[in-house]
């Protein structure tokens, strides 16, 4: 029975190196910018996604509606341990096409403000950037110390699964890190 | 490789099959199968490592496995290979209806369908848009209105105005605005909603700053609004913004959404056409994988139950072999397997029963053996010990057993062994033995007895009693044949001999030692009485010297009988040996050709030192004897001690003893001197046989040489005796 137990550990063991050491394999990641920009009272995220012309207008316009999920997240960078995360906001735009008005309504989920816009321009501009979005208040950070912005989006088409075990298995599509210290 | 080895790859073959599915199953970077698909991969990954650890240790494994092992993998993969290929065959015969089904799903028709569906849902837009555009350019230099938003208002004349293009136009609602977004006027179907007007909007902005006519949709209490903005251009410049609302019909709005929801969702399962393929497939797949677990984890446990049974069997057989016949395995299975079982514990009970008969019956042996052999030890160790020799002889005159005594007796060559024909090895000199078992074979008493001489090998005769019975079979043995003892009485005859020769001596002696003494002193008394009155003196002188001589002579040789007769018990104590040398040198120091080699070593002998003393006497006596008229050292004696013996030895170079009288040399009344009594030598050699030594001729000539050896302590048997 011990032999067994033994033999059954070893098969595991063996089984979960190979498999978490694949999984990360799969995160192909794209490209994005991120800028890190510093009044004298906010810290701001200036983050823009690369993509397609088309990324965005191939979903909309057969009236799938897209939704970014950006995940800002500000933490001390530490050398020999995980960095502590001091801030993290969740961002989540949508746009929702009306297929009948050639619309379509951009709404964003945290502030619950919405306006149908008439343009994929502004659908575009909308879904993939974040332009001066305000993080968190400088009085929070040191000086002279390193710090790191992360910024994690995930590009969800059609309805959104709220279900709690949506988030289980949810993948980044884009990953932009920038490390900074006050001015 | 033979079929072994090839069933010993199944599982690594498998194993690898399993792995090329893995890898084709492989999510891709921008795959749809989410969470299933990495839980088949790794549930496939699980199976792939199962399997090549156990066909590795297949493949490692030297010695025999464990019992039923090799059983209950076979039927474990059995049942998973019996379960595989149907699951298999459903997964490709599903995922084939799945992509049939799809092909119809997304069929062309159905998307022209839809397209040409969405189009008319769009044109009733347009044409509400449209026709609104249209009408709201009639307006946009409207008087009455431009007078309303440039300061001077006629309330009632310009909501007449409103009123009549509201109704002209069949909109629900319609508002004036200035330019500074202030509402001027406004009339409505129904009653009014609201005192305050409502911002305006992008659109009515955008419409004010460029000078166009535009439209928007808005959904105001479930109802959808089409909002027409149309500015007022004056003379120079915008003037106001003339805002109309029409409310859409609510069933042929419902109609248009339902299209624009049925397009979206439709769409949708076409952009997700890959995703649900994938994902039906990585349901059906996680299904099959789920299935073929339960199926392995059922199939183990089964074969564990069947195997168990074989194993215990297996188990108790091995043991069997290596010799526990206790063993007992367990009949609680009512079928063949238990009646097995119950057979098996049969067969092992009497397997028990008969082994610790057979033991029993072992021991039994084994102890008669032991017994027969210690009877057959004792019977040997007899023999072996016994002084009597013992000749057993078959009827077909074999001998089937003789002791030591026998060879030593008879001095038998080596060819005398157990199972040599008696009549035809007994030559030579024991052609008296044969004679004898010939004699007692062909006579018809069952017992003989004989005595007779023979001569043995090295010169010397031994006088043998021969005895000799016939063995019969008897009902506790079937042998049959002869039994010959055979006993040395050389010395019993020798003795007797000498015990006769003393009961003469000690006759003879007393016969005649009597009237030997008044001989003498009558010769005496005649000599010194009566020769001086014959005439002859000389003669009378010789005659009665003769008569006293050879009256002392026979006195001298009745005192020798009388010697041999009544030979005294030695008188032991330790007395050193050169000291005895030594003495004989002084007594015998007046004759130049004696030398003694004497050597102070300190040793001594436990010995009656007078008769000692007259066997070396007697022993000098002679070599003087032989030597008389010789010059030199002729005559030798020097004394040699081992640890257990000492030895005096006499040498001397005189004429030697002739090779016919060495046979006679130490027999009582054997003399070469015509003086001598023939009793010096027997009584020395009794004298040394009675210290429990020997008196021996060692060489009879050149130089005639004789040793007396006696023990250095004389054993309290032979002191006793």
């Amino acid at each position: 029975m011990h032999l067994m137990r033994y033999r059954l550990q070893i098969l595991l063991s063996v089984w979960a190196v190979i498999f978490l050491a694949v999984t990360p394999a799969v995160h192909a990641e794209k490209t994005g910018e991120l800028q890190v920009t510093i009044d004298h009272q906010v810290v701001y995220c200036e983050a823009r996604l690369n993509q397609k012309d088309d990324a965005f207008s191939h979903f909309l316009k057969d009236g799938i509606s897209i939704a970014t999920i950006w995940k800002v997240q500000v933490s001390k960078a530490r050398k020999y341990w995980l960095n502590k995360t001091i801030a993290e906001i969740v961002v989540v735009r949508r746009a929702v096409p009306d297929l009948l008005s050639r619309s379509w309504l951009l709404v964003d989920e945290a502030s619950g403000i919405s306006r149908r816009v008439y343009s994929m321009a502004e659908v575009d501009q909308f879904l993939s950037g974040l332009e001066s979005f305000p993080v968190l208040d400088r009085s929070i950070l040191l000086d002279n110390t390193p710090y790191q912005m992360s910024v994690s989006v995930v590009i969800e088409h059609g309805e959104m699964n709220e279900a709690w075990w949506g988030a289980l298995w949810e993948t980044s599509d884009v990953a932009l890190k920038k490390e900074f210290t006050l001015p | 490789m033979n079929r072994i080895g090839l069933m010993r790859l199944i599982p690594i073959f498998m194993a690898a099959v399993l792995l090329a599915i893995t890898v084709l199953l492989w999510p891709s970077e921008d795959g749809e199968g989410g969470l299933l698909a990495w839980v088949n991969i790794g549930l496939m990954l699980l199976l792939s490592l199962a399997l090549l650890q156990y066909g590795v240790r297949l493949l490692r494994e030297r010695s025999e496995p464990a019992a039923g092992s090799r059983l209950r993998a076979k039927l474990v993969i059995g049942l998973v290979g019996m379960l595989l290929v149907p699951a298999v065959v459903i997964q490709l015969a599903a995922n084939q209806m799945v992509e049939r089904g799809m092909d119809v799903w997304f069929d062309v028709r159905v998307d022209t369908l839809l397209d040409r569906a969405l189009n008319l849902a769009q044109g009733f837009y347009e044409r509400v848009e449209t026709g609104m555009k249209r009408s709201m350019l009639n307006y946009i230099s409207d008087a009455t209105l431009l007078t309303a938003v440039s300061n001077n208002l006629d309330y009632r004349a310009t909501h007449a105005r409103l009123a009549e293009i509201r109704d002209m136009e069949d909109w629900q609602k319609v508002e004036l605005f200035d330019i500074n977004e202030r509402l001027v006027a406004g009339v409505q179907v129904g009653e009014l909603s609201s005192l305050q007007a409502a911002p305006l909007s992008e659109s009515a902005r955008l419409s004010m700053r460029l000078g166009r006519v535009t439209t928007e949709l808005i959904t105001r209490q479930g109802r959808e609004v089409v909002v027409a903005y149309a500015p007022l251009i004056g003379p120079t410049s915008v003037a106001g913004l003339l805002r109309v609302e029409v409310n859409l019909p609510a069933g042929m709005i419902q109609d248009a959404r339902a299209v624009e929801s049925d397009y979206r969702s439709y769409r949708q399962l076409e952009h997700n056409r890959q995703a649900i393929a994938e994902s039906f497939t990585h349901v059906m797949l996680f299904v099959t994988l789920i299935v073929l677990l339960i199926a392995g984890l059922v199939g183990l446990l089964f074969a564990r139950r069947l195997t168990a049974p074989i194993s215990d069997l297996a188990q108790a057989l091995e043991r069997i072999t290596e010799g526990d016949l206790n063993v007992v395995i367990s009949e609680s299975a009512k079928d063949e397997l238990g009646s097995l079982a119950r057979s098996f514990n049969k067969m092992a009970t009497r397997l028990r029963l008969n082994v610790e008969a057979i033991e029993k019956a072992q021991q039994d042996l084994t102890k008669a053996l032991e017994k027969s052999k210690q009877r057959q030890y004792v019977l040997e160790s007899l023999l072996a010990n016994l002084q009597t020799g013992v000749i057993l002889v078959d009827d077909k005159s074999k001998v089937r057993l003789l002791n030591q005594a026998v060879r030593d007796i008879l001095h038998l060559p080596n060819s005398w062994v157990p199972s040599v024909d008696i009549l035809q090895a007994s030559q030579g000199s024991l052609h008296d033995v044969g004679l004898f078992y010939d004699e007692l074979r062909n006579q018809q008493e069952e017992h003989l007895q004989r005595e007779f001489d023979i001569d043995l090998p090295n010169g010397k005769s031994v006088h043998l009693l021969a005895r000799g019975a016939r063995l019969s079979a008897t009902g506790s043995t079937s042998f049959s044949g002869y039994l010959l003892v055979i006993d040395d009485i050389s010395e019993l005859a020798e003795a007797q001999r000498n015990k006769a020769w003393a009961e003469v001596a000690r006759r003879l002696a007393h016969e005649i030692k009597n009237p030997l003494t008044p001989i003498k002193l009558s010769a005496e008394r005649l000599q010194r009485r009566f020769r001086s009155q014959v005439d002859d003196e000389a003669v009378f002188d010789v005659c009665t010297k003769a008569i006293i001589g050879q009256v002392e002579r026979l006195q001298r040789l009745i005192a020798d009988f009388s010697t041999l007769a009544r030979m005294p018990q030695p008188k032991m104590r330790d007395v050193s040996v050169d000291g005895l040398l030594k003495e004989m040198g002084e007594l015998f120091n007046g004759y130049r050709r004696i030398a003694v080699d004497a050597v102070d070593g300190g040793w001594s002998c436990h010995c009656d030192p007078d008769q000692v003393r007259q066997v070396l006497i007697n022993l000098m006596d002679n070599a003087l004897a032989a030597t008389e008229g010789c010059e030199g050292k002729t005559v030798r004696m020097y004394s040699r001690v081992s640890e257990y013996d000492a030895e005096w030895h006499v040498e001397d170079d005189g004429q030697g003893i002739e090779e016919a009288a060495v046979a006679q040399l130490f027999d009582a009344y054997y003399s070469t001197k015509a003086s001598g009594s023939g009793l010096g030598l027997a009584i020395a050699k009794r004298i040394a046989e009675d210290h429990g030594g020997e008196l021996k001729l060692v060489s009879r000539a050149n130089p005639t040489h004789f040793c007396l050896r006696l023990p250095r302590q004389h054993s309290e048997m032979e002191g006793a005796a």
